[in-house]
């Protein structure tokens, strides 16, 4: 992914230690320091997901797709992975929807407005997923604030399902994955020189103009990064769906504890293989997003 | 009229603002006002206000042995992260070898594959390693999960450092390690703080792993809330949630005091 270190290039390397031309081959000691970490995601991370890969073709003895042809044929299992790509994508679009209008409302805020909304976005963030969706289960209960309120509105005249409903998981989600991204994309829009909004004004640009060609644009490598993060957290969240969405909506996460649970771990590895590949996919598709524009910059 | 037109803004700008943070934190608003419920149900109150969970909450035993398990874990967990992460930053903000992108997304990666998918895919790999203390087991996992916290944010904050300025210490008669812990040190401290917080909170708040390596004997917070919630419905857990938000607020606030949170924003 792309994180904010790959996007600002280090000075660093530009120090005494920058490999000359002549001499060849020398092992930089600092370089040495990525080996600790490294072995140790190689033997308590990359080790378990590969035999997780090799166990997600065994079956009936041998080898064979017959796990991928239940995961990818079957309708359970076909409408288990529609529906987390439709859940995590809907609760993206939405993100992005609410989260980039609301960076760009705080970076123009002042110090301390910004302070009390960053507190505010990470005090949630920071506390429990489970207590968070049993705050969603009460409002959306067909007695719960918010029918009682689209009811005193008169909105609606019998109360509207929201519980164990697509929709209602939806909007639970992205008020709990929101400051997934209004962070990222605030702490890129903070590093924009404010004068540079003011300019483009100043030269005649209009508000719509001035989003399309300055902001959007010096925003991008955060939306990217927020996109990656929340997509991939949506698709593999297991409790909210589980809490707010029920048995009757499979997802790829639910059907990955569930094949574990009836101890088919050639199955649930295919389910943990294909949902590893979904997101994969995205993350890698919003980084490029980052980084192409970064190279067009 | 132009003054007019920006007070406007800006009240629209505040007005947004507001509803945003209403949005995010509409489920703890609800969790808060449950806990104060006179009432035994897991409901907002509706016949009057009451401390009686705060109370109650002292009062189970079920709870401390699961908190103590997870501040162990976090603790752990966060400190061992902090020595790996700050030493492959170091590396990786010194390198350019030919696949250090690669290896920047694999050390990365874990905050982005699903805990559930780690969780099993360890649960396994550890049983047939013989390892079957769940502590460890766990301790493990989350090396994992918070590893790649550290890395990011303290790989960010060095991308902001000038390595020749502890190249000019050492040319000023400094030895090397001297030169790093003077140089090095005090200029990352602000990035160690808010990787630690961060990291910290990663594995205090996570369920998917433990939900799979845990045993009966080792219970986390997470694990023991949603257990609770199961077989009860009083507003206990309510109570409980507030009082580790409280925690939560005054170690962000401390955070800010030290570092600024604009840091842990980035990242």
């Amino acid at each position: 992914m792309t994180s904010v270190a790959e996007t600002v290039p280090g000075r660093a390397s530009t120090s005494v230690h920058e490999r000359r031309p002549g001499i060849r081959h020398r092992i930089d000691p600092w370089q040495l320091l990525v080996l600790p970490a490294s072995a140790y995601l190689l033997l308590a991370f990359a080790a378990p997901l590969a035999v997780m890969f090799a166990e997600s073709f065994h079956a009936g003895g041998g080898l064979s797709l017959a796990n991928y042809d239940r995961v990818l044929m079957d309708s359970r299992g076909l409408q288990a992975t529609a529906n987390t790509v439709r859940y995590a994508s809907w609760v993206t679009f939405g993100c992005v929807l609410l989260g980039v209008p609301t960076a760009m409302a705080m970076v123009r805020a002042s110090s301390r407005t910004q302070m009390i909304v960053l507190i505010g976005m990470l005090l949630p963030m920071s506390s429990s997923i489970v207590v968070k969706s049993f705050g969603w289960m009460i409002l959306f209960r067909r007695t719960g604030l918010i029918n009682e309120t689209l009811m005193w509105l008169g909105v609606v005249s019998a109360p509207v399902a929201l519980l164990f409903t697509e929709h209602g998981l939806i909007i639970a989600t992205i008020s709990l994955k929101l400051p997934l991204m209004v962070l990222p994309v605030f702490a890129v829009l903070s590093q924009i020189p404010g004068q540079l909004g003011d300019a483009a004004t100043t030269l005649g640009a209009g508000p719509v103009y001035r989003f399309r060609r300055v902001t959007l644009p010096l925003a991008l490598p955060g939306i990217a990064v927020g996109f990656a993060i929340v997509f991939s957290q949506t698709a593999a969240s297991y409790l909210i769906p589980t809490l707010l969405a029920g048995g009757r909506y499979p997802t790829l996460s639910k059907s990955i504890v569930e094949s574990y649970i009836v101890s088919n771990a050639a199955l649930g590895s295919a389910f943990s293989v294909v949902l590893l590949v979904t997101v994969g996919v995205v993350v890698w598709l919003s980084g490029r997003l980052g980084k192409d524009h970064q190279s067009a910059r | 009229m132009k003054r007019n037109l920006t007070l406007l803004k800006a009240f629209a700008r505040g007005l947004w603002l507001t509803l945003a943070l209403l949005i995010v934190n509409a489920p703890l608003i609800i969790v808060l006002l449950v806990s104060l419920s006179s009432s035994p149900i897991f409901d907002l109150p509706r016949e009057g206000l009451s401390l009686r969970w705060y109370a109650k909450v002292f009062q189970l035993d079920s709870i401390a042995g699961p908190l103590l398990t997870s501040l162990q874990l976090a603790l752990s967990a966060t400190a061992v992260s902090l020595v790996l992460g700050t030493a492959c930053a170091l590396g990786l903000s010194r390198s350019r070898f030919p696949g250090r992108d690669l290896l920047v997304t694999g050390v990365l990666s874990p905050m982005m594959l699903p805990g559930v998918v780690i969780g099993i895919a360890l649960l396994f790999y550890l049983r047939a390693l013989g390892i079957t203390n769940s502590f460890l087991s766990l301790f493990i996992a989350h090396v994992v999960i918070t590893l790649p916290y550290i890395v990011r944010i303290t790989l960010a904050g060095l991308s902001l450092f000038d390595f020749a300025l502890v190249d000019a210490a050492r040319t000023l008669g400094y030895p090397p390690v001297k030169a790093v812990i003077k140089v090095l040190v005090p200029n990352l401290a602000p990035s160690f703080v808010s990787a630690a917080v961060f990291a910290f909170l990663a594995s205090f708040d996570n369920y998917a792993i433990a939900l799979f390596v845990g045993d009966i004997y080792t219970v986390t917070l997470p694990i023991q809330i949603i257990n609770y919630l199961s077989v009860s419905t009083d507003p206990v857990v309510a109570a409980i949630a507030v009082i580790l938000l409280f925690g939560t607020l005054v170690s962000l606030l401390i955070t800010e005091r030290l570092v600024g949170l604009q840091r842990l924003a980035g990242g």
